[in-house]
């Protein structure tokens, strides 16, 4: 694809979100990768943003480089605040052993993705984790690739790359993987049993969404956050939760 | 800086370092800055935590000195190894990042050595080992690169790395191009075409932290691929088309997760991702839609032009080559009856998106455009 059709489409969406004032909220770490790559390139060329708007016009929009685009991940932290959200907390999530991934594309490139104040050594997610009274898991695959874009064009290396990660959280002790990425969690939850059967490797590692995890900890109900929905099945994490959880 | 009893080769660069500053103060340059910096800043003591191999085995062991602003990794690599244990071993040559022989992991992330200034790390860095808990003793990290053996502490062997590197014959070949009678002459735009990608040191960091490289060793690998691209745009080549053939496949250019790390690791800014997927769209471009990376990519454009947003139920079956290619069926099977059982299939019924009009007159217009002129659309990584 001509790679001005995508930034189009998505300078599209973008002036959509500001004819409406609202700031784009995203919860998924490859939507906010590519729209704030978008704007990237679209703010800092203004030649190239007036080709874009000349396209955009004449179907009434017009999109001026400067909605705002943010993960849920980034509102909790930042414009939320950790300090609101504990206020809000039901259940501690005392006595779980949480590993965060991160998804590629919400720390790289870090000279745009400019969120974490060490893109090599992110925090945000783990400080969620402290907050809720989790302890985090700190292992390399953290914020490596979960292997999916390659699914379809080499699934070996996809699973090994899959693999790799669960491994190495399930022997640090994590009860379960927390991603801000659904295309991650698509790579580490569904195709979970075929990444254990292909390296003969027993994983069972249940992988939750972010907004699941902070859900539980507001006094959602699992099935409400439909945490029976998940490949893996999530019973022994939910079992720790039980167990540990003690009312605030 | 570091206090020293015998004089060491260090010792003797820093003083070749305060001959440097005396010299430009006597020329007046920006005395008062220079000197002020010194006295505000004290030295610091920091604990390299560096792996070593001794007899055979591996382990990490601890080295404290006194580091000062403006003492690089290599620096202080040179200090413990003078001062605290001459069995240390590492690569380095220029200094400068110009040889690329200093690359080592550094706090989780291959780097140059000599690049990177060890009190930035501390000041900057979340490791672990900066967390508050540990924040009394400051730490800095040095492992050997990834993805290759160790020789020994901080070299390895990088054979894998050249290996891959010599598959794509990293010469410029003009085959039967008539040679001119003195230089080849290039024009500006194809300079810059390929300026870029001619800019690598060779020094393996990308290799060195690719996702891609992890999961298969077959892979070519960012700084090869970076190369082919530095060579298929280069117009004293004669084999542009074979080059791009030769990397259209499995282990060449499709390999490539789009983990960005080679783009974030190097240190002259070669950006192998871009360079990657500028070979993907000339092979597309030039007609090789068979590859399953062409077929999913195909795929989706299509669902988007279609409809407005992406179709997750046929985009499987549109990168293995539709519901006749047998073998990719039953790849993609399993996936879909496991999501289908649990409620997560997509709905089977694909809904247009309002003012799909729009959509498709944006393909349109940059359709038109294509014809008239070459792209010159910025590099995207999508
Ligand atoms: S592309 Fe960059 S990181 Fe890779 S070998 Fe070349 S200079 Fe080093
Ligand atoms: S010593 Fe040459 S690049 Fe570091």
């Amino acid at each position: 694809m001509q790679p001005k059709v995508g930034d189009a489409l998505n300078a599209r969406s973008l002036a959509m979100a500001s004819q409406l004032g609202l700031p784009l909220l995203t919860q998924c770490s490859t939507c906010q990768g590519v729209f704030s790559q978008v704007q990237h390139r679209l703010k800092s060329n203004p030649d190239y943003l007036k080709e874009i708007n000349n396209v955009l016009q004449h179907q009434g929009y017009s999109y001026n480089g400067k909605t705002d685009i943010k993960h849920l991940l980034w509102v909790l932290v930042n414009d939320y605040g950790l300090e609101n959200v504990q206020k809000k907390i039901k259940y501690s999530l005392k006595g779980t052993k949480l590993a965060a991934f991160y998804g590629c594309y919400l720390l790289r490139p870090s000279s745009v993705m400019q969120f974490e104040k060490d893109p090599v050594h992110p925090t945000s997610m783990e400080n969620i984790f402290t907050m809720l009274g989790a302890e985090p898991v700190m292992y390399d695959g953290r914020t490596k690739c979960c292997g999916f874009p390659i699914s379809m064009m080499d699934k070996e290396a996809s699973f090994r790359m899959a693999g790799a990660n669960l491994l190495e959280a399930k022997k640090l002790g994590a009860d379960a993987m927390v991603t801000p990425c659904p295309l991650c969690h698509l790579n580490l939850d569904a195709r979970q049993p075929e990444v254990a059967s292909f390296l003969k490797e027993k994983i069972d590692m249940p992988v939750l969404h972010l907004s699941q995890l902070v859900g539980l900890a507001l006094g959602v109900e699992p099935k409400k956050l439909k945490l029976d929905k998940h490949i893996v099945d999530t019973s022994s994490f939910l079992k720790k939760f039980e167990e540990g959880k003690i009312q605030k | 800086m570091v206090s020293m009893k015998k004089v060491s080769r260090s010792k003797k660069i820093d003083q070749k370092k305060g001959q440097k500053t005396t010299s430009k103060n006597i020329k007046g340059l920006q005395k008062s800055e220079v000197s002020e910096k010194n006295v505000k800043e004290p030295s610091q003591e920091i604990t390299f935590r560096i792996q070593r191999v001794i007899q055979g085995k591996t382990e990490m062991r601890d080295y404290k000195i006194e580091v000062g602003r403006g003492d690089t990794i290599l620096d202080c690599l040179d200090k413990i190894r003078d001062d605290l244990d001459p069995s240390l071993s590492f690569r380095r040559n220029c200094r400068n990042t110009i040889c690329g022989s200093c690359a080592m992991t550094i706090n989780g992330r291959a780097r140059l050595a000599c690049k990177e200034h060890a009190l930035n790390l501390i000041d900057k860095e979340t490791t672990k080992e900066n967390t508050k808990e540990n924040a009394k003793e400051k730490i800095i990290t040095i492992t050997p690169m990834r993805n290759m053996p160790v020789v020994k502490d901080l070299v390895n062997d990088m054979t894998s790395f050249w290996n891959q590197y010599k598959k794509i014959k990293p010469w410029v070949d003009t085959g039967d191009k008539p040679l001119p009678e003195k230089e080849f002459l290039m024009s500006i735009e194809q300079f810059q075409e390929l300026e870029q990608s001619a800019d690598c040191i060779m020094c393996g960091l990308c290799y060195a932290d690719s996702n891609g490289v992890e999961a298969e060793k077959e892979f070519l690998g960012p700084a090869a691929l970076a190369r082919a691209y530095r060579l298929i745009a280069d117009p004293r080549d004669a084999k542009q088309e074979e080059r791009i053939k030769a990397v259209d496949n499995k282990h060449g250019t499709w390999d490539c997760m789009h983990c960005f790390y080679c783009t974030e690791v190097c240190p002259v800014d070669v950006d192998p991702l871009a360079q990657i997927l500028k070979i993907r769209k000339m092979a597309v471009e030039k007609g090789s839609t068979k590859t399953r990376g062409a077929m999913h990519h195909l795929t989706f454009i299509k669902s988007v032009k279609d409809s407005g947003i992406l179709n997750e139920n046929k985009l499987p079956i549109g990168s293995i080559g539709g519901i006749f290619n047998i073998v990719g069926m039953f790849e993609i099977t399993p996936v879909g009856f496991r999501m289908l059982t649990h409620g997560k299939m997509p709905s089977l019924i694909h809904h247009k998106i309002p003012k799909i009009e729009d959509v498709r007159e944006i393909f349109n217009h940059f359709k038109k455009e294509s014809f008239k002129k070459k792209d010159d659309s910025p590099v995207n990584y999508q």
